[in-house]
């Protein structure tokens, strides 16, 4: 999934199962299209682990009956 | 999805149950006292849909079955997009589970185990759990605390889990802030003791020098000491051998040279009877005889010219042959001897250096200057008594009786000399060792320090990230929040005023995310926990209702359910009856089925289809306006 920000394939909502999980990938894959200025490698470097960080702690908050 | 057939069997508390010829428009309401069965219908269709329903999880689904018996089974038929679709599901007690789903127009199966279903049936409702139960399905009994409507209408915005994550991050953050100050004042720790080891960077190196070069001297000295000692035991015997043989060439050289006087003399004479005999006249021999004896001299001369050659010859050899070797061990051991007495005569000082001659003072292994000046020149008065020893062993001058004696006194300085050199090195040993240990020291706390400042650069690496994490996760909230309140202004407040008889016309999400709701008496926005339980769960009914219409176009879900448990709890009369007239007109939209559980037939229900609920297989009939009739 190469877009003019790099490889996207970490926000596959595929990946995750809470909903809380896919809105906050909307959320990301929104913001990233509208960045202006386009951020720098370093800048989507801690963009990344960043928002993998919150996907996994929402991963983890989520309860069964939350996922699919 | 509209539900048009539901059969259950040994479902809860019902042993059989079958819901026919269900209308596809319309207010199902589902009518009975506690436990009469009505929320097991709910449990029913999410059973049937997805494994569970909303209070019991699949791995305790087994506890669905109807006490008593093996199994329950639901067989579900609905309708979508204009499809119809059969949807069989079965339990065991042990929570064993199978599915299947059966296409009616195609007349086969789509899906055949309960894990194919749930795929299958995400592809034909748009749809999943966690959106059926917070669009579609509500519950009174998930929804009995003060706060819960909050959380519930949080959860609709899709902010409640980012306002957990945020507090959860927030606490992280600090636990990172406490770690990194611990490793700072750990670093911080270790740097004092790094340098209240005081390390010299240069000592040890020096030192080490320093050690060498007194080893160097120290072997150069033993071995010198070896080297005399060997040439002396050869000196005299070498000294006799010389001056015997230099004895022996004087003679020989004399012996030659007598004979080459002879030869020059007989030559002379032979050549002048030989040649000139008539001035022999005088001796009156004949000059026949003067010439036999002028030949007879040449002759001669020649034996005594060979003998003397010979002589010179055997000279020349005996000196080539044998005066090197004598010569050669002469030279070394006058080296040897020159060099003992200029080590004997430098001092260490000149060797070593200005700074490792301090250090040497200051260790007391080397005298203060001034005391030192007056050894070295009470060494270099002995020394004086050696002066030309070395030329003269050289030449074999020295007389070996007076070797004899001298060598054992340089050789006994010598020895003193490396005795000291050795105390010396002593004493560099043991602070080498002491400055190897200081620098394994300096290291161990240096490693320390690395150690430490890459835990330090990890938690503040940790730090950015946790902030970022958390901007991210308050814009996503603010995000959450805005699409949230544009839904509601665009979807809701035709609803909230419905659901509230006018009393609050819109419900937004400000910028703390906090709920607040639109008072049209007060002309403006309340907290949302100011306002009253039951009006709290009106306005959470009607956003629930909203919020249902927009997923089902959202998905593009064609006509939807909608399954309301006990909504009325916290009605009163008039809003219970304003709400049902608002749920019966939204069923000519998108969420045309509406399924409601009530304690009783009540006002406003006219026009809606009763199913009254008393364990027992109920029927299906339309409430006319008397409110009496039922099934």
């Amino acid at each position: 999934m190469s877009t003019p920000l790099g490889n996207m394939s970490w926000l596959d909502p595929v990946r995750f199962k809470s909903a809380a999980s896919r809105r906050f990938i909307e959320f990301c894959r929104q913001d990233l299209a509208a960045a202006d200025p386009r951020p720098d490698k370093a800048a989507l470097a801690l963009y990344r682990e960043a928002a993998l960080l919150v996907l996994e702690r929402l991963e983890a908050m989520s309860t069964p009956r939350d996922r699919t | 999805m509209i539900v048009t057939d539901l059969l259950a069997e040994d479902f809860r508390k019902y042993e059989y149950l079958h819901l026919e010829a269900l209308p596809e428009r319309g207010l199902l309401a589902l009518v009975g006292g506690n436990e009469s069965g009505k929320s097991s219908i709910g449990d029913a269709i999410a059973f049937a849909l997805f494994g569970h329903s909303l209070a019991v999880d699949v791995t305790d689904s087994g506890k669905l079955v109807r006490w008593g018996s093996q199994a329950a089974s639901v067989t579900l038929s609905f309708r979508q997009r204009g499809r119809h679709y059969r949807l069989a599901r079965r339990v065991d007690p042990g929570g064993v589970q199978s599915a299947s789903l059966w296409s009616v127009d195609e007349g086969r199966t789509l899906a055949d185990t309960p894990v194919e279903v749930a795929q299958a049936l995400k592809g034909v409702l748009g749809y999943d759990y966690p959106a059926f139960v917070r669009a579609f399905y509500w519950s009174q009994q998930i929804s009995t605390d003060s706060k819960a409507d909050t959380e519930s209408l949080r959860a609709m915005a899709g902010v409640r889990a980012y306002l957990q994550l945020e507090q959860q991050l927030q606490q992280e953050r600090q636990q990172e802030t406490g770690g990194l100050e611990q490793v700072q004042s750990r670093m911080e720790a270790l740097r004092q003791a790094r340098d209240t080891l005081a390390l010299d960077r240069d000592l040890l190196p020096e030192l080490l020098d320093i050690r060498e070069t007194l080893e160097d001297r120290q072997r150069g000295g033993g071995s010198l000491s070896r080297s005399i000692t060997q040439s002396a035991r050869s000196y005299p015997e070498d000294h006799a051998t010389f001056h015997a043989l230099l004895g022996r060439l004087k003679w020989l050289n004399r012996l030659a040279a007598v004979g080459i006087g002879a030869f020059l003399l007989l030559f002379v004479a032979g050549m002048l009877l030989s040649w000139l005999p008539g001035g022999f006249a005088w001796s009156g021999q004949e000059p026949e005889v003067l010439i036999r004896l002028g030949r007879t001299l040449l002759w001669g001369g020649m034996v005594v010219a060979l003998m003397a050659s010979g002589l010179l010859f055997w000279g020349w050899h005996a000196e080539q042959r044998r005066l090197p070797a004598l010569r050669d061990r002469s030279i070394r051991f006058a080296a040897s001897l020159a060099n003992v007495v200029r080590q004997l005569g430098s001092s260490l000082e000149e060797t070593l250096g200005e700074r490792a001659e301090h250090y040497l003072v200051g260790r007391k292994v080397l005298m203060p200057p001034a005391q030192a000046a007056e050894l070295d020149a009470q060494v270099q008065e002995r020394l004086r008594q050696f002066d030309g020893l070395p030329e003269r062993v050289r030449l074999f001058e020295a007389d070996p009786a007076s070797v004899g004696l001298q060598v054992p006194a340089l050789m006994d300085d010598l020895e003193r000399h490396n005795t000291a050199l050795d105390g010396f090195v002593r004493v560099l040993d043991q602070d080498v060792v002491h400055e190897q240990t200081l620098v394994e020291q300096y290291q161990g706390l240096n490693q320390g320090l690395t150690d430490r400042e890459a835990e330090a650069r990890r938690h503040h690496h940790t730090m950015r990230v946790q902030d970022m994490a958390l901007t991210l996760v308050q814009r996503a909230s603010e995000h959450s929040a805005a699409r949230f309140n544009s839904i509601v202004h665009k979807r809701c407040q035709a609803l909230l005023a419905d659901f509230t008889q006018a009393h609050y016309d819109s419900l937004e999400i400000n910028t703390d995310f906090a709920l607040r709701v639109l008072s049209r008496e007060k002309g403006d926005f309340l907290d949302f926990e100011e306002i009253s339980a039951g009006t709290q769960r009106q306005i959470a009914l009607a956003m629930r209702v909203a919020l249902a219409n927009a997923l089902a176009e959202s998905t593009d879900a064609g006509q939807q359910l909608l399954f309301l448990d006990e909504p009325f709890a916290f009605f009163d009369p008039e809003r219970t009856s304003a709400t049902l007239q608002s749920l019966k007109e939204m069923t000519d939209g998108r969420v045309c089925q509406i399924w409601v559980t009530v304690q009783s037939v009540l006002d406003g229900m006219a026009g809606a289809y009763l199913v009254y609920c008393d364990g027992t297989q109920p029927e299906i009939a339309m409430i006319d306006d008397s409110r009496e009739k039922k099934t």
